[in-house]
């Protein structure tokens, strides 16, 4: 039966560890999930080309290739399916870096399989965009406010505004869901990334900061009991 | 020991000199004639100065071989903490993929077996310590090469984050802060590292301790000084030196659920801020855990 026709949102898995590949993929099907799976890079990339699925996940390491270069590939290649990478090491750097290579989300080993589902519905509740989403672009720009996220720096005015690594990666997290409300939970799973979060006052403080340096201007809005909404509409550059 | 030496080879030549001019006092006044070989007085300088340049040549080759074995020593015990704390790292490594595999499979049993099986109950705690014990080793190794993200902190503020955060009842924690005759100040150090530290230290003293802990920060000759005090169980003497060993518990906690790296991760995280963590305890009476960190480091 091809896939296209199915109702469920096709997924693809990818990992080399057999007990954990059909174990997922068993508890993806009970929750209504069309479920590919793939044991290395190749495998992977043949199989996205096969059945333009609406979701992977991808494990970085792998024998033949390993994810990282599975995620550069199909994004140099223009597309852009939401890809929710399973880390093997939790450093900040190694989710930046994730990040940087075009995955949308992240998930540390080891994990249960209810949050992965709880990841990929979120993903695909996601409004699909045409071309690369706002969330994974280099250069965002809101009026006088420029974000450039290789660099991780910001202008106001043209003016270079210093930020804490921790109130830059709030700001893009926001400015790259433009519009959305996104809880302090959220903020500190994917800004933060410590499996023991510090704490919702945490990520208050560096809301203050970004206010502060940004001065007066009212580019981050609270919304009592749910979180933090970035007003203006976001340009991609880049 | 090679001090003593050279010491030695000192007071010979004096004593040398010294027993010379005696002897050259004690002899008849008819042995008074300068002979210069025959005279017993040079033959005993002579002999104190090669003694004592043996006594010092000695002492020199011994100081090379001590200063090289401790050299040998200081590089055998960072070669050992390194692959220890590889070692630690790769344990994080291995566990991650057979516990996702666990976790997964449990979810999958727990579908199709009935509500709330108790084993399936049991094993998933039991894996849910395993997971802890894997997040905490990775922590560890993250706080190795993690870079400090230094900035101002108030520590009010974040000791207030921490009763926060702890959500303890009011009557179990009391805060202490310094206010007269000036406030704390604030510190220079990465907010949220410090904010674990505060927190893992007050934990543990609520988690031995069933009366209330005391939570004192104080500005003492330059430093930042908590105390965080507990009337709790108290740590064993013999423990003492090493509960802040990684996978260390101490023996009269087994009772209490914990992974052994909550201290091991305070002790580091206050050494990165070029601090130090202190621990006194009592056995039975409580504990006292001092951190320490420099304003200026």
């Amino acid at each position: 039966m091809p896939e296209q026709t199915q109702p469920d949102p096709t997924i693809l898995l990818v990992d080399d560890e057999d007990a954990i590949r059909g174990g997922l993929a068993a508890a993806l099907s009970r929750a209504r999930f069309h479920v590919l799976e793939a044991r290395n890079g190749q495998e992977a990339l043949k199989l996205v080309e096969a059945h333009s699925p609406d979701v992977i996940v991808l494990d970085i390491m792998m024998p033949e290739m390993d994810g990282r270069e599975v995620c550069r590939r199909l994004r140099q290649g223009g597309n852009w399916t939401p890809i929710v990478m399973l880390t093997q090491i939790s450093a900040t750097g190694e989710k930046i870096s994730s990040l940087e290579e075009g995955a949308d989300d992240y998930l540390n080993k080891p994990f249960d399989s209810y949050e992965l589902i709880a990841r990929l519905r979120a993903l695909l509740r996601r409004q699909a965009v045409a071309g690369k989403p706002a969330h994974l672009a280099n250069v965002l720009v809101s009026g006088r406010l420029r974000l450039e996220r290789s660099a991780q720096r910001v202008w106001l005015d043209g003016k270079d505004i210093p930020l804490s690594n921790k109130a830059f990666g709030v700001l893009a997290h926001l400015m790259g869901r433009a519009g959305a409300v996104v809880s302090r939970e959220q903020l500190l799973d994917q800004v933060w990334g410590w499996d023991d979060p510090a704490g919702m006052r945490t990520v208050d403080v560096r809301i203050a900061e970004i206010r502060r340096k940004l001065g007066d201007h009212d580019f981050i809005e609270t919304v009592p009991g749910e979180g933090y909404r970035f007003l203006d509409p976001v340009k991609v550059e880049g | 020991m090679t001090r003593l030496l050279g010491w030695v080879g000192i007071v010979v030549v004096i004593i040398g000199v010294l027993a010379a001019f005696g002897v050259r006092l004690a002899l008849p006044a008819d042995r008074l004639r300068f002979e210069f070989w025959a005279d017993p007085a040079v033959a005993t300088l002579i002999v104190a100065v090669l003694i004592a340049l043996i006594c010092l040549a000695i002492s020199a080759i011994l100081r090379w071989r001590f200063a090289s074995l401790r050299r040998a020593l200081t590089r055998q015990a960072a070669a050992q903490e390194a692959e220890r704390r590889q070692f630690l790292q790769r344990l994080d490594h291995e566990l991650k993929n057979p516990l996702t595999a666990i976790q997964v499979q449990l979810d999958n049993l727990q579908a199709v077996a009935a509500d709330n099986h108790q084993a399936i109950r049991e094993v998933r705690t039991q894996a849910d310590r395993l997971t802890q014990l894997t997040r905490g080793l990775r922590r560890l190794a993250d706080l190795e090469t993690r870079p400090l993200e230094v900035e101002r902190v108030a520590v009010d503020e974040l000791l207030d984050e921490v009763i926060d955060l702890i959500q303890a009842p009011p009557d179990r924690l009391q805060l202490d802060v310094q206010r007269a005759p000036w406030p704390l100040p604030p510190i220079q150090g990465d907010r949220e590292l410090l904010l674990m530290v505060f927190r893992n230290l007050v934990d543990n003293a609520l988690k031995y301790s069933a009366a209330p802990v005391q939570v004192r920060a104080r500005e003492l000759s330059g430093a930042l000084v908590v105390e965080v005090i507990d009337t709790g169980r108290g740590i064993p003497a013999d423990d003492l030196p090493r509960v802040t060993a990684e996978l260390y518990r101490g023996a009269n906690t087994h009772d209490v659920a914990g992974s052994g790296l909550g201290l091991a991760i305070v002790q580091r995280i206050v050494e990165r801020h070029g601090g130090r963590l202190e621990l006194r305890s009592r056995l039975n009476q409580g504990t006292i855990a001092t951190v320490q960190i420099p304003y200026e480091h």
